[in-house]
């Protein structure tokens, strides 16, 4: 019988593997903040409440400065989706989808040995 | 990329309008439609259909040159009472209508693809008191960009 053993060593990857929840924490801060910004400059201000209730969200339920977004004024799913009195005016949705590639790109950048 | 929207908005009322299943359930009369972009036609008449386009990105490749529009689209009914069951209906009429697959009403030279993202619901109250509610889907449309 013939037995063949190849052994491969990783040290990049390893090194990477081990740094991947940092870098890609990174890319999702990144994101996050940017859709932020772009939702507080393209919100119709009049109190300000609803562009200053946009929170930074972990998937682990923690209010920090890291992962997804959200809106958490009470009124903001009114102006994002409409009423029966007033049209939707998306400013959420609109800050998100211009995000996606760019957060694509910062995870492929993430990922760079 | 406002007449790639202009043309979507166009092709999703024809789809949805031109359907007499869909416009049976709605609230219809000589002025108003049943189906509206953006908003109804005041005085409203419920039930309704409203769809109204999100977000529009250019999808590019090298260079400046579009390939395609990735847009976002909200399409709810929108009904008077407390009752999202009412408009359950209308929703599955709507969903089958476009996201058939079984004709090419809704895909050719305006829509390439159209895929549900979302579902929506939420409860409104007017000023006066009058419960409504919403419910619909966010859907993601491709589209040439021209």
């Amino acid at each position: 019988m013939i037995s063949l053993t190849a052994t491969l060593t990783t040290p990049s990857l390893d090194a990477l593997i081990k740094e991947l929840p940092e870098r890609l924490q990174s890319a999702c801060t990144e994101t996050g903040q940017t859709i932020q910004k772009e939702f507080e400059a393209t919100s119709v201000r009049r109190t300000g409440s609803l562009a200053e209730s946009v929170a930074l969200v972990t998937s682990d339920g923690k209010i920090n400065d890291s992962g997804a977004r959200s809106v958490r004024a009470a009124h903001g799913p009114f102006v994002e989706f409409g009423t029966t009195r007033m049209a939707a005016r998306p400013r959420f949705t609109p800050a998100v989808e211009s995000q996606r590639a760019p957060f694509e790109q910062r995870v492929a950048k993430a990922l760079e040995p | 990329m406002a007449d790639v929207l202009t043309r979507i908005d166009q092709r999703l009322y024809e789809i949805l309008h031109g359907d007499a299943t869909l416009l049976a359930l709605l609230g219809t009369d000589a002025t108003h439609t049943g189906v509206y972009v953006d908003e109804i036609t005041p005085p409203a008449l419920y039930p309704a259909v409203i769809l109204t386009n999100m977000s529009a990105i250019d999808v590019t490749a090298l260079g400046p040159q579009r390939n395609a529009v990735n847009s976002v689209w909200l399409v709810k009914a929108v009904g008077q009472g407390r009752s999202y069951k009412a408009l359950q209906g209308i929703m599955d009429r709507v969903d089958a209508l476009l996201q058939t697959t079984t004709s090419n009403s809704v895909y050719g030279s305006v829509v390439w693809t159209i895929v549900s993202e979302q579902s929506i619901q939420y409860a409104e109250y007017d000023p006066a008191g009058e419960p409504f509610r919403h419910l619909g889907r966010r859907y993601r449309i491709l589209a040439p960009p021209q």
